[in-house]
């Protein structure tokens, strides 16, 4: 059994069993949004980017007390060393996205949707950013209601449709 | 035979952001009397108030009923509001 841990980026920590899943050396692993990808075992050289605290052990975690991803989720990395199978190694997202801000909302504004019976329904109307892609997406939220609850849906859901509209 | 001419009166809106508690979180724009829908086709008395939030662009908009003990005893507090915004902005 091959076990990897992902470094960095949301899924930062997870473990992964490369066995399980028929990975190769090279193999990338979608998570979160991000691509992760067989570095060799080793922690990445960030450019640009603080060095997250965790990378060099997957033990820990670069997520704060909050438990958002931490500041210097750097996800530059594109080196597709190998090492020898059943290794504890380590995958780094590749997404050539380096996250320094570890909030990819952009903006929040207020609006207003009319559905078809004409009813008028107040809604937060949040533009995102998707790791890994250019471009800014749009959803709202009702802000009746459990309005974090509904936008953490919504981002997750949104997540998925760009990354597979990207993969077609 | 003399003209007259009508003249509307000046609009003059009450200004209810005195029922706003201050904050070092929101910045209140405006607090103007409104309308809401209430129980049935029955409208009730509110306040629509329009706020920033510190370190957030753009403009936030709430309607709370001016109805209950609530309002006028301990002020009306913008801070979860608030709250909601900076908690979207960290997703």
């Amino acid at each position: 059994m091959a076990l990897f841990t992902l470094v960095g980026g949301p899924c930062n920590g997870n473990i992964v069993d490369a066995t399980a899943l028929h990975l190769s050396p090279g193999d990338p692993v979608d998570c979160g949004g991000v691509r992760y990808i067989w570095n060799g075992g080793r922690p990445q050289p960030r450019r640009g980017c603080r060095q997250p605290e965790a990378v060099a052990s997957a033990a820990h975690s670069t997520r704060d007390r909050s438990g958002k991803p931490g500041i210097g989720s750097c996800t530059s990395s594109r080196s597709r060393r190998r090492t020898s199978s059943g290794e504890l190694g380590l995958l780094a997202p590749v997404s050539g996205v380096c996250q320094d801000k570890p909030m990819p909302m952009l903006a929040v504004t207020e609006s207003q949707l009319i559905d078809a019976a004409g009813t008028i329904q107040d809604v937060y109307e949040c533009t995102y950013a998707v790791a890994g892609h250019p471009g800014s997406f749009t959803f709202t939220v009702p802000k009746d209601g459990d309005v974090l609850a509904a936008a953490e849906a919504a981002v997750s859901a949104l997540v998925a449709q760009v990354n597979a509209l990207y993969g077609l | 035979m003399a003209s007259s001419a009508f003249v509307p009166p000046d609009l003059v809106f009450e200004d209810l952001s005195g029922l706003v508690n201050p904050s070092d979180a929101y910045t209140v724009v405006s607090a103007m009397p409104s309308d809401m829908e209430g129980v049935g086709t029955d409208l009730i008395e509110s306040v629509e108030i329009t706020f920033q939030v510190t370190g957030r662009s753009g403009f936030f908009t709430v309607e709370i009923p001016l109805v209950g003990f609530r309002i006028f005893e301990s002020g009306i507090d913008l801070t979860s509001e608030a709250g909601i915004v900076n908690s979207l902005y960290g997703l």
